[in-house]
C-alpha cells in the first residue's frame, strides 16, 4: 500500500500541533415545519424538476402510458419494477434512448435530489434528453446528512446526488439546460408499498 | 506565466482601458451571483450564522489534523480499489500525470473543470506530450476554443459577453451568427458528446475526499463530469492535499455551504461521491487514480499567521462580493486563484517577492469575510501580507517614510495633522494637486476633512 510521504507528514503533525483543534460540529438544528413530502415537491419545483403523486399503481399507469407516448426509445434501470415500465417504447442503449428511467434509492427534500446508485447504470441517469426517476415516497429524508448516514455501510462505486437538468450559465449569463445531461427531468413519487410487492 | 511579479494595478488599467466590455459582463455575473448566495443564505432551512460555523469547524479540525486524515484517505481509497499517489509540486504531478498516460496508452483526455488543474498548468503539459485534451465544462471549452485563461474559479467564461461566445462558436463550430444560447449549447453538446465518447481518459479535480470512507466528491451544474467519470476507462483525481474530510456526514455540512456560496443553490445540480473503479456494475471507470498535491500547502500550514487560508472550499464567494474584482474580473490577477482568495493564496503559494501587490489589491472593505462559508478572515490575512511586504522593503522606502510622518503628526503633533488635513481636503476638493506623489492615490478618493476645532 501506498503512504503519504513521512517527512512531510511529520511537518505538518508538527504544523498542526500549533493550531487550535476545534473538533467536529453537531448536526445544525432546522427550523422548517413543512411536512418532508411537501418540502421535497415545493424544491422539485424550484429545481426546474416536473413532478407527479401516485397513490396506486394504476395511476401511475394512467399517467405513464400517454406520457412515454411523446418518445420513441428508453433506456430502463434494471431496479424499475415491471409496473412502472414501458413496453411500448423500444428499448435501446442510454446513448441511443430519448428517454432514461431510473429507479432513486432515496431522496433530500431539502434540496430536492433524487440519490442514484451507479449499480443501476450511470449513463441512463446522463445521457438520454428525459430523466424520468421514481422516488419510493417513504425513502424521502429532511437532508443530506440522513442519506449520507444511511447509505454509509453500502457504498456503490458511485453515489450520484441529482437536483435538477443539466444547466450552464456561460453564456453571457443567460440559463441554457440540458447541456450535457437531461434538459428534462421528471420525478414520479411513489406513494404505495403495492409497487414494490 | 513569467516569473515576474504580478501588477495587478497595471494589468487592471490596461485590461479597462483596452477591453472595458469585460467590466460589465463581469460586474453583471458577479453582482447576480452574489443576490443568489444571499437569497439561499436566507432561505437556508437553518441559521446561516450556524451553519457557516459548523463548516469552518470542520475545515479547521481537519487542519488541526492533516496528516492523521491524509494517512486515513490513502489507505481507503486504497482499499476501495483506487491507486493513490502524492506529489510534492507543481513539475512531480504533471510527470505523474503523464506518466499515467502512457502507462494507460491514453491519447484522447476528456476534463472536468478543476482550477488545481489551472495552478499545475497541466492542459499545456499533455499537449506538448501530443495528447489531445477537451475541456467539458462549457464555460472552460469556451475559453480552451478562445485561447484563453479562466477569469473567475466558478464562472470561467463570466467575462465573456455573448456576443463573443457568438462569435467564436461560429468561427469554430459553425454555428450561424447571433446564434440563440440554446442552438450554441446544442452544438457544444454534440461535440463534446463525441469527445465523451472517443475519451481513454478523464481528468478531475475533487471538492472534498472523504478520509472515513475513501469517496472523491465532485460537484458540478452540467453533468459533464458525471458523464466523464461514467465513460471514461481510466480516471485521475488531481487533489491539493487540504481536501480532506473526516465523515461521509460531515458533506452534509460542507455539500450545502458550498453550493449556496457558489450559486445560491440548495446543492449543486449534480454530485458525485466516487468510492472506486467500477465493480460489476454497467458503467463507470475502470481505473481510479488519485494525486494528492501538496505544492507548497504544507508549508502555509506551517505559517500559523496564513494557514487558515487552506480552510478555502473554493466557492467563488468572496469574488463575487469583492468590489475590486467586480471591475476587473480575475486576468488582472494573473494567475489561477483571483479576488480575494487568490490574493492571499498568491503570496502563499507563488512567493511574496511575486506576488505582493495582490493584497494591495483591495480595500479591506471586509465583504469577503462575510460572504465566505467558512469563515476566512481574508481583509486581516491580506493585511498580514501588506505588513510583511513592507518589512521586507518591497513597498518602496518612499511609502514607508510617508506612513512614518503621518504616524508621528497624527499621534504627537495632531494640531499640525489636522491643519495639514484640512489644507489637503480643501486642495484635492477644488482639484489642485499640489502633492504630486499623491495625486495618482488621490483619485478616487474623498479625504477626511479634518478637525476643524483643532
Amino acid at each position: 500500500m501506498n503512504k503519504p510521504p513521512e517527512l512531510v507528514m511529520k511537518r505538518l503533525r508538527k504544523a498542526s500541533s500549533a493550531l487550535n483543534d476545534p473538533g467536529l460540529p453537531g448536526s445544525i438544528p432546522r427550523n422548517n415545519s413543512k411536512c418532508v413530502l411537501e418540502q421535497f415537491t415545493d424544491r422539485l419545483t424550484v429545481n426546474g424538476c416536473e413532478w407527479q403523486r401516485f397513490s396506486t399503481v394504476r395511476d401511475a399507469q394512467e399517467w405513464l402510458n400517454p406520457w412515454a407516448k411523446t418518445f420513441k426509445t428508453v433506456s430502463t434501470d434494471p431496479q424499475v419494477p415491471d409496473s412502472l415500465r414501458t413496453p411500448q417504447l423500444e428499448e435501446l442503449s442510454p446513448l441511443q434512448a430519448d428517454l432514461g428511467i431510473s429507479m432513486a434509492v432515496s431522496a433530500i427534500a431539502e434540496s430536492g435530489t433524487a440519490v442514484l446508485d451507479s449499480r443501476s447504470g450511470r449513463l441512463g441517469q446522463l445521457l438520454p434528453k428525459t430523466h424520468l426517476i421514481w422516488i419510493d415516497s417513504h425513502r424521502i429524508v429532511r437532508d443530506l446528512t440522513t442519506v449520507l448516514s444511511t447509505i454509509k455501510s453500502n457504498l456503490p462505486a458511485a453515489i450520484g446526488l441529482h437536483s435538477g437538468p443539466s444547466r450552464s450559465n456561460d453564456l453571457g449569463g443567460i440559463p441554457v439546460l440540458g447541456i450535457h445531461g437531461p434538459a428534462r427531468v421528471t420525478i414520479g413519487i411513489l406513494e404505495s408499498e403495492e409497487f414494490f410487492s | 506565466m513569467t516569473s515576474s511579479s504580478i501588477d495587478y494595478g497595471n494589468a487592471a488599467e490596461r485590461q479597462l482601458r483596452d477591453k472595458p466590455h469585460v467590466r460589465a459582463a463581469i460586474t453583471g455575473a458577479t453582482l447576480a451571483k452574489e443576490r443568489a448566495y444571499e437569497a439561499a443564505y436566507l432561505a437556508a432551512e437553518a441559521d446561516i450564522g450556524t451553519w457557516k460555523n459548523a463548516g469552518s469547524q470542520i475545515r479547521r479540525h481537519v487542519l488541526a489534523n492533516l496528516a492523521d486524515y491524509l494517512e486515513q484517505a490513502f489507505n481507503t481509497l486504497q482499499d476501495n480499489g483506487m491507486q493513490v499517489h502524492w506529489a510534492d509540486d507543481a513539475d512531480s504531478a504533471r510527470e505523474t500525470v503523464l506518466n499515467l498516460c502512457k502507462q494507460h496508452r491514453v491519447n484522447r483526455i476528456v476534463k472536468g473543470k478543476s482550477m488545481l488543474s489551472e495552478e499545475l498548468e497541466l492542459n499545456p503539459a499533455l499537449e506538448k506530450a501530443g495528447l489531445e485534451v477537451t475541456e467539458t465544462d462549457l464555460g472552460e471549452y469556451l475559453i480552451q476554443l478562445a485561447h484563453e485563461r479562466p477569469s473567475h474559479i466558478i464562472g470561467p467564461a463570466y467575462h465573456k459577453p455573448l456576443s463573443e461566445s457568438q462569435e467564436l462558436f461560429a468561427k469554430k463550430l459553425g454555428t450561424p451568427n447571433n446564434a440563440d444560447p440554446k442552438v450554441i449549447a446544442a452544438a457544444a453538446r454534440e461535440r463534446l458528446r463525441d469527445a465523451f465518447l472517443k475519451a481513454d481518459l478523464v481528468i478531475t479535480g475533487a471538492n472534498f475526499v472523504v478520509a472515513e470512507t475513501g469517496t472523491v466528491v465532485l460537484v458540478e451544474n452540467e453533468g459533464n463530469i458525471r458523464i466523464g467519470t461514467s465513460a471514461a476507462k481510466v480516471h485521475i483525481v488531481c487533489v491539493g492535499i487540504e481536501k480532506v474530510v473526516p465523515r461521509l456526514e460531515d458533506l452534509g455540512t460542507l455539500l450545502p455551504l458550498l453550493s449556496r456560496a457558489a450559486t445560491g443553490q440548495q446543492l449543486g445540480n449534480y454530485i458525485s461521491l466516487i468510492s472506486g473503479p467500477r465493480n460489476e456494475e454497467p458503467d463507470g471507470a475502470e481505473i481510479v487514480h488519485v494525486i494528492f498535491v501538496d505544492n507548497g500547502r504544507t508549508e502555509v500550514l506551517e505559517d500559523t499567521q496564513i494557514s487558515s487560508v487552506l480552510s478555502c472550499i473554493r466557492c467563488g464567494a468572496c469574488l463575487n462580493s469583492c468590489p475590486v474584482f467586480r471591475q476587473t474580473g480575475g486576468h488582472p490577477y494573473q494567475w489561477a486563484y483571483s479576488g480575494p482568495i487568490g490574493a492571499v493564496l498568491a503570496p502563499a503559494l507563488l512567493g511574496l517577492e511575486r506576488a505582493w501587490k495582490l493584497p494591495f489589491a483591495s480595500t479591506l472593505c471586509g465583504a469577503c469575510s462575510q460572504a465566505c462559508p467558512v469563515e476566512i478572515p481574508l481583509p486581516s490575512l491580506l493585511q498580514t501580507w501588506r505588513s510583511r511586504a513592507a518589512d521586507r522593503g518591497l513597498t518602496g522606502r518612499s511609502e514607508a517614510l510617508g506612513i512614518r510622518v503621518y504616524s508621528v503628526l497624527a499621534t504627537k503633533y495632531p494640531h499640525f495633522f489636522h491643519f495639514f488635513a484640512r489644507r489637503v481636503y480643501w486642495a484635492a476638493h477644488l482639484g489642485h494637486n499640489f502633492i504630486p506623489p499623491l495625486q495618482r492615490w488621490l483619485k478616487g478618493r474623498t479625504l477626511p476633512k479634518g478637525n476643524e476645532r483643532l
